[in-house]
């Protein structure tokens, strides 16, 4: 008898044991609020995004430019395409078609997006003196960097800007093809952009009044391995034509209010949203990258409209792949 | 049909093997083999040859059974604290009988980085033991939950890649892993899931600390952890089902049946492990430990006949391990990417052992061990309850390891003037995956050789050494030199050895480009190699009714050519392997244990352990962790009863790694510092002999240690996690064992 009610006790609790399993998952409902996914990869294009039409107004590939000039009359900054590992290095010397043969990463350089446009990577290559446009004529060395290798090194002298137009040569140290290339101005975009490639001006930007800011990739400096060192980043850019934006990462986002507006000093500097609303981890044995967006950084942009917008990153990656920022956004209106 | 299959089994083991009812006066005495003291409250069945009489009888307070039963008849004796024995009486008389303590480490018979099987006192190695009924206590499930408590390992856990150790400041890639003293393969993080190494079917296990180079080859730099799987051929018929049940939701079953036909024996076993994963929130998907289904199968086979035996064993695990995604605002709530690991492991052994001559004993082993693992990431739409696989190719991913190794040598008998042993070892390991650049192999052949000079009996000389080649670096030369010294009750060890680590095949071949990452593999890399010196004192003491020893050993590592990880401070995202030629990697410190016996119902253990690593930046300046074990038993032979308690305070742990420039230069140092935290499991077990049930029951991480402090992250580009997970919480469990045998005439 007594093993009657062993062998009964017994295979109940073998019975639970074997009938235990994985949880089923239950059904959630859908997220309330507008969220808004740049659809095209950051790591390959630049959105420019409006925050009052809701939508991205242009699109266009990273790899489309390797130098940005400023159209305005009196505009003469030219920037570096760092997203795109473009480096750019200044020999000091005006010989066009000598041997350079510095690989030293220190004396390449990128654009510092928060410096603009008071120091640029190309830097003064010309300077007013006397009222009188003068010009440094040194030689530039553009490269994009590759397995430590400064690769695809064009040689370049900036000799002319004015109102319309500005005028570089340039001799390309693998091919040999050298040109004197002209780009015109277009006071209705932030840059014009050209194309070595394609040997070709650009102008792909939305008007600098069509957009408040541009998801891109760029360098900047980060730290690695305890170590700050430059490092290619994805973020966003404002839009230099008079967007503004200060980031809270205190207040909740719900307590960002129109109310609330007057504590903060606006910047129109052109990373104030960046790259650091999120970080990145690897997990070398996994052989993967994840992200962590930080969604207690909200950023208010004052847009060129005169609106103010609150708004907070969400996710970094749409359907498990990265590249593809999610944020939210709401308009700052007063009660009543 | 699986559940209908075991349920079957169980009841053929409680019902058609359940004992038997069933008959000149013999005395029997009963003495414990260590003390010589008697042994009291031993229950003593005495049985026919043609089973038809049984009788039973308790023994006594001087240890006297006395009974009427005719003869011949098998007795089967059993004591609470003591290792059962079965022996046949064919005349009448009075025999002593002696028990071995179970709980008595040096009684203990050992193989590991044996000539041939010997008790532990008698081995120039210091080897420990954890035996079966320690592995029962502790309740631990495999070879992760044995060890986080033990003194000579630093344990941790890593979500996805389980559980992993530390021995002596170097890291479980440092350690050999054998099951019966043939290596297994699939170290996905350089490093053995010890999660995936079941215990169910374990009699025990033995490691050695310290490198073990000259006899297990690579990996075995730090020590070598060998784990003995159960022998069933002293039994005619060995029948078990063991239940076990955790509050944190762990239900594991596992079952095994043993036949006796003459010489052949026959094992079957099963097992199938489910746990549901422990999560810090309640309400989040996301899991630290992970939910995770095993089922486990084994077949046996041994023949033994005189000085012959032949035993050939094949082990199956499928693992499915959900690492299942957050659902956060990242994700809006709604979706989640939902990773799945498949897990299957295969590990065949044979093993042959002759004895021609007593001077020429042979030994050959080989064996297949096959290791797959899978991960399908599915994007989990959570709204409409539909699971797709996720588009990006990078969250997907099939690692295959495959080794074959053969191992075989020649010895003469222990316990002579002078000892041999001379063989050879060959192994080919192959590798597949996205990581490692397609299909990646390596072989390894050695000759080692070692031999034990004894010109008093009390002091014992043990040179050795190892030659290598291997098809992808070049090897060092092995060797070591071993000295023992036993005056009386002391026992003095001295040993230095060189060890190596070959590095691995991701070390060796991985690949991982993304936007970010440029991180390869470096097929020029060098072994490691190890000096490391060992001084050791036990002392040992029997009284009539008491016994104990204490040891201490202090022990001394360095590393030359560590294999690490480098980056570049120019060049981001950009990483490699590198041999690191300027700074060893250096560790010591000193471990000390006591325990204490009253036989027969209590044991006392304390050890503690203090390790030091050195600091990468000052040279010279070490870094120390000072571990403490203590452990209690008290088990009562009269009410069949025991009860244990095991504590560990694990100490602050400082990691570190270098910053190494591609030349190898130092550049930074990072730091990882987990804070201490105490742990303790107190268990009580019953023995109910007339049913042959076991119930065990007891309280696991009774401090509900969860989370504990961590700063700092080794990690490629830092983390800002401020805790590391060291156990899911106070958890109380129960086991029931049900075994039946009938022994071997």
């Amino acid at each position: 008898m007594k093993f009657s009610i062993l062998n009964y006790g017994l295979s109940l609790a073998v019975l639970l044991l074997l009938v235990s399993c994985f949880e089923k998952d239950e059904a959630v409902n859908p997220y309330p609020g507008e969220v808004f996914t740049i659809e095209s990869n950051i790591n390959e294009y630049l959105s420019y995004f409006n925050f009052e039409t809701n939508e991205v107004k242009i699109v266009f590939a990273l790899e489309d430019w390797q130098l940005a000039f400023e159209p305005d009359n009196e505009g003469w900054h030219i920037l570096v395409n760092s997203g795109a590992n473009w480096f750019i290095l200044n020999t000091g010397q005006q010989d066009m078609g000598a041997l350079y043969s510095d690989n030293e990463p220190a004396n390449w350089h990128y654009d510092i997006q928060s410096r603009y446009p008071d120091s640029t990577a190309v830097g003064n290559w010309t300077f007013l003196q006397n009222d009188l446009r003068e010009y440094t004529n040194e030689v530039y060395i553009l490269g994009r960097l590759s397995a430590n290798q400064y690769t695809q090194r064009k040689q370049i002298r900036f000799f002319y800007v004015d109102n319309e137009i500005y005028r570089f040569h340039y001799i390309d140290e693998e091919t040999g093809i050298q040109d004197t290339v002209t780009i015109t101005k277009n006071d209705s975009t932030a840059f014009v952009y050209y194309n070595f490639i394609g040997q070709n001006q650009l102008n792909p930007e939305p008007k600098k009044t069509q957009y408040d800011i541009v998801f891109c990739t760029y360098y900047d400096l980060a730290t690695l391995f305890g170590v700050t060192i430059p490092y290619l980043v994805r973020g966003v850019l404002l839009n230099t034509s008079g967007v503004q934006a200060v980031c809270d990462s205190v207040t909740t986002y719900d307590q960002v209010r129109y109310e609330t507006l007057g504590q903060y000093e606006f910047s129109g500097q052109r990373d104030v949203i960046g790259y650091r609303w999120k970080d990145v981890s690897v997990d070398i044995n996994a052989g993967s990258a994840g992200y962590t967006v930080h969604r207690n950084m909200n950023y208010i942009v004052k847009t060129l409209e005169g609106n103010y917008y609150k708004m907070r990153f969400l996710s970094f990656s749409m359907d498990g792949e990265s590249g593809f920022p999610q944020f939210e956004y709401t308009l700052l209106q007063p009660v009543n | 049909m699986e559940m209908q299959a075991i349920l079957f089994l169980f009841f053929l083991l409680s019902v058609f093997f359940s004992p038997d009812s069933a008959a000149q006066h013999t005395i029997l005495i009963l003495k414990s083999k260590v003390t010589g003291s008697p042994v009291e409250f031993a229950g003593v069945q005495i049985q026919t040859l043609n089973h038809t009489e049984i009788e039973k009888i308790i023994s006594n307070e001087s240890g006297l059974c006395t009974f009427s039963s005719r003869l011949p008849a098998i007795v089967n004796i059993s004591c609470m604290g003591f290792k059962p024995v079965t022996d046949t009486l064919y005349h009448e008389g009075k025999f002593e009988i002696f028990l071995s303590q179970e709980f008595y480490p040096l009684d203990r018979v050992v193989v590991t980085g044996q000539f041939r099987p010997q008790p532990v006192d008698r081995s120039i190695y210091k080897v420990d033991v954890i035996d079966r009924k320690t592995i029962n206590l502790k309740a631990a499930n495999n070879l992760g939950d044995l060890l986080q408590n033990e003194l000579s390992f630093q344990y941790r856990t890593e979500g996805v890649l389980g559980d992993f150790i530390r021995i002596r400041g170097l890291t479980g890639e440092h350690v050999k892993i054998l099951i019966d003293g043939m290596p297994i393969t699939g170290r996905v993080a350089d490093r053995l899931e010890l999660g995936q190494l079941s215990l169910y079917n374990v009699d025990h296990i033995e490691y050695i600390e310290g490198p073990m180079s000259v006899v297990y080859g690579s990996n075995a730099l730090a020590g070598a952890i060998n784990i003995i799987t159960a022998d069933n051929s002293d039994r005619k018929i060995l029948a078990t089902a063991d239940a076990y049940y955790e509050s944190i939701g762990v239900y594991n079953f596992n079952s095994s049946f043993s036949r006796k036909f003459g010489n052949h024996t026959f094992s079957l076993n099963g097992a199938r492990n489910f746990h549901s994963g422990w999560g810090f929130k309640d309400s989040s998907r996301y899991k630290i430990w992970k939910p995770k289904l095993q089922y486990m199968a084994g077949a046996s086979y041994s023949y033994r006949h005189k000085q012959f035996s032949l035993q050939f064993q094949t082990d199956y695990l499928n693992e499915e391990l959900r690492d299942q995604d957050s659902l956060s605002l990242e994700n809006l709530y709604e979706k989640a990417l939902d990773a799945y690991h498949f897990t299957t492991r295969w590990n065949n052994r044979f093993n042959l052992v002759n004895q021609y001559h007593e001077n020429f004993i042979l030994n050959l082993q080989a064996g297949y061990s096959y290791y797959e693992k899978r991960k399908i990431t599915y994007l989990n739409d959570l709204v409409n309850l539909v699971k797709t696989p996720a588009e990006n190719p990078d969250l997907h991913d099939t690692t295959l390891f495959h080794l074959a190794s053969a191992r075989g040598f020649v010895s003469n008998k222990t316990g002579k003037t002078f000892e041999y042993q001379t063989g050879f070892d060959l192994s080919y390991e192959a590798a597949r995956g996205k990581r490692t650049q397609g299909r990646q192999q390596i072989t390894d052949a050695a000759l080692f050789m070692n031999f034990i000079v004894k010109p008093f009996k009390t002091f014992s000389l043990q040179p050795g050494f190892r030659y290598i080649y291997n098809s992808k670096y070049k090897s060092p030369f092995i060797y070591a030199l071993n000295i023992k010294y036993q005056p009386g009750p002391f026992t003095f060890r001295t040993s230095y050895a060189r060890g190596f680590r070959a590095p691995s095949l991701k070390q060796l071949y991985l690949e991982f480009i993304d936007n970010i990452h440029d991180i390869h593999g470096n097929p020029d890399l060098k072994p490691e190699t190890g000096n490391s010196i060992n001084v050791s004192v036990d002392y040992s003491f029997k009284g009539t009714r008491q016994a104990g020893d204490f040891s201490i050993i202090a022990y001394y590592n360095s590393i030359h050519n560590a294999i690490q990880l480098v980056i570049d401070t120019t060049r981001p995202g950009w990483a490699t392997y590198l041999n690191i030629r300027e700074n060893n990697l250096r560790t010591q410190g000193i471990e000390s244990n006591i325990s204490y016996y009253l036989f027969p119902r209590i044991t006392l253990c304390f050890g503690v352990n203090l390790s030091g690593r050195n600091k990468i930046s000052e040279p010279g300046r070490f870094v120390y962790s000072t571990d403490y074990t203590a452990s209690a038993r008290y088990q009562s032979p009269r009410y069949n009863y025991e009860f244990a308690l095991f504590y560990k305070y694990n100490d602050d742990y400082l990691e570190f790694a270098g910053n190494f420039n591609p030349e190898g230069r130092l550049e930074g140092i990072a730091e990882r510092y987990v804070s201490h935290y105490h742990s303790m499991d107190i268990t009580f077990s019953k023995q109910f002999p007339a049913i042959n049930l076991i119930v065990t029951t007891g309280i696991k991480n009774l401090f509900d240690v969860t989370l504990v402090d961590s700063r700092g992250n080794l990690n490629l580009h830092g983390s800002d996690a401020q805790s590391t997970p060291a156990g899911y919480g106070r958890t109380w469990f129960i086991q029931l064992k049900y075994l039946f045998e009938k022994n071997t005439l």
